[in-house]
């Protein structure tokens, strides 16, 4: 391998990597607006109290689940966004005390649920199809 | 019944982990995908003085709405010769609803996959 050959073959591998660099922080980086911003509470109220209740996972899993249902485009997301919506619109309902108590102890799990879902699905609309972030960009022609 | 009501938040969680997982995966596949046709462009290009001028200008100047009609109607033409598979994922990438994405997505096809 020539001096040129290998300088061209480093060349293209250093755009390929920061193209893909580029890519993977816009992703972190809407990750960290539409799923880190709107669960600052949790930590605001675990700073506070040193506990977390679980009627704030819920109210953000609801908020974050209904929010992303209006993007989703693959109607498996939507039908599992609603899911989420349901269970823990009904488990913010449920008393601890009741016999169904220690279902509200999930919180936590179901917040997690809702975050993977959008994690992964941004993962393949900023990643691979390069779409711009904040969304509302789309349109432009810039 | 009572544990089996208790076992419904973890069996959602499960159900997004899968989801989350099989996504991931698709969109790694629509990475190489999307490296393939860029090899299958560049061959292309060496028979195609079209696709080897629009080539040239995405790679020093931004492509305008029309050379991307353009440049998707050559992908079409050069899309059979991947896989089903492949072929689905770029069409994902091809047609997805933001303006912005689709040019850039075309650009990179041309210029570096």
């Amino acid at each position: 391998m020539g001096w040129s050959e290998f300088r061209t073959k480093v060349t293209h591998l250093w755009i390929l990597m920061r193209k893909a660099w580029d890519r993977l922080f816009k992703w972190l980086f809407s990750l960290l607006l539409v799923v880190g911003l709107p669960s600052v509470p949790i930590a605001l109220e675990y700073v506070r109290t040193g506990h977390v209740q679980q009627d704030t996972y819920f109210v953000i899993s609801i908020i974050l689940s209904g929010t992303y249902l209006c993007g989703a485009e693959v109607y498996f997301y939507k039908f599992v966004y609603i899911l989420l919506l349901i269970i823990n619109g009904l488990l913010d309902v449920v008393p601890q005390s009741s016999s169904t108590g220690e279902l509200t102890h999930h919180g936590g799990a179901l917040l997690i649920a809702v975050a993977l879902l959008h994690g992964t699905e941004r993962f393949g609309w900023h990643v691979v199809q390069d779409r711009p972030f904040p969304d509302s960009l789309r349109n432009n022609n810039g | 019944m009572g544990s089996l009501f208790s076992q419904i938040p973890l069996a959602v969680l499960s159900i997004a982990t899968i989801a989350s997982a099989y996504r991931l995966w698709e969109s790694l596949l629509g990475l190489r995908a999307k490296s393939r046709l860029h090899h299958e462009i560049i061959a292309r290009a060496k028979i195609d003085d079209v696709l080897r001028d629009i080539i040239e200008r995405a790679n020093h100047a931004e492509l305008t709405a029309l050379e991307v009609e353009m440049v998707r109607e050559e992908i079409e033409k050069v899309l059979s010769n991947l896989s089903e598979k492949d072929q689905k994922l770029v069409e994902e990438g091809l047609s997805q609803p933001s303006r912005v994405g689709t040019k850039k997505y075309v650009t990179e096809l041309l210029t570096a996959a």
